[in-house]
């Protein structure tokens, strides 16, 4: 092993260079669009434009308020492919909620299987905020996973899935 | 006594250290820039917790060694900064690793009760 740990020095300077909450902001703003979106119409098209607004919004942020503040960095190719995989897992994730319910039998199906839907939805919505903590080095995401996994189960989320006004 | 002379010799050679990098501040410079693409004068400043001045001073010496890249450019009507790690400027910074290592390996462990005896 090294004397230097370049690991962790990496690490610290990615950690503080997402101080600056940019980064809960546009998940949280996510999960509102996300919600709002699926209640309001009836297919996705608030998600869909959250998932394509929030990355460009985020950069914006980022040159125009972090920058002048906290600086800018670019890092390694490594950091880079782990950032486009977690897009990735998110919009699978996405796709996943929004076509599943379908392919299991529809509304009638969700109605029947609340239970069954809400652990789902619970058990999702946590695997993506657990796979932005592991794969973004930002593990304060698992708590807020946790969070919006309780939140999923306490009020009735099939409501997301049937995208009915509750 | 003196030391045997083989046992002298056998000592860790510190005079191979490069002495520019082995200053902790342009240490520490190097690691950063080592980790990532490119940064900006602010980023380094608030990672090292130095002085602008201080900063300035230790980059320019590791410009004038041909280990860092820096360019001024303009965002707007701000000026930026750029600095990068030179290959050359990499090499070095690999090398000086190794040898710390190496050094640091060949030193005896010093325990508690070597330093009471």
């Amino acid at each position: 092993m090294s004397t230097l740990d370049l690991g962790r020095i990496e690490r610290q300077a990615w950690q503080s260079y997402h101080e600056d909450g940019l980064m809960d902001i546009a998940f949280g703003s996510l999960l509102l669009f996300v919600y709002v979106g699926s209640t309001a119409d009836r297919l996705h098209w608030g998600a869909i434009v959250a998932l394509l607004l929030v990355g460009p919004a985020l950069a914006l942020a980022k040159r125009v308020v972090t920058a002048p503040r906290l600086g800018s960095v670019e890092f390694s190719a490594a950091r880079k492919g782990r950032k486009r995989r977690v897009v990735l897992f998110i919009a699978a994730a996405v796709a996943a909620s929004t076509l599943i319910p379908f392919v299991l039998g529809g509304e009638e199906w969700l109605r029947s299987h609340n239970t069954v839907v809400s652990f789902g939805l619970g058990v999702l919505v946590f695997t993506v905020f657990a796979a932005v903590a592991y794969w973004l080095d930002l593990r304060r995401m698992y708590g807020v996973g946790s969070e919006c996994c309780s939140a999923a189960h306490s009020r009735s989320p099939s409501c997301w899935v049937l995208r009915c006004r509750c | 006594m003196f030391p045997a002379e083989s046992e002298s010799r056998d000592l860790p050679d510190l005079s191979d250290i490069d002495r520019l990098i082995h200053e902790p501040a342009r240490l520490l410079v190097m690691a950063l820039l080592s980790v990532v693409e490119s940064a900006d004068f602010l980023f380094l400043l608030r990672q090292t917790g130095l002085t602008q001045g201080n900063l300035s001073s230790h980059l320019s010496k590791l410009e004038e060694a041909g280990y860092v890249e820096i360019a001024k450019t303009f965002q707007g009507k701000r000026p930026r900064t750029t600095l990068r790690i030179s290959p050359a400027g990499r090499v070095a910074f690999e090398v000086y690793r190794s040898q710390l290592d190496r050094l640091l390996a060949e030193l005896p462990r010093v325990t508690g009760n070597d330093n009471a005896k």
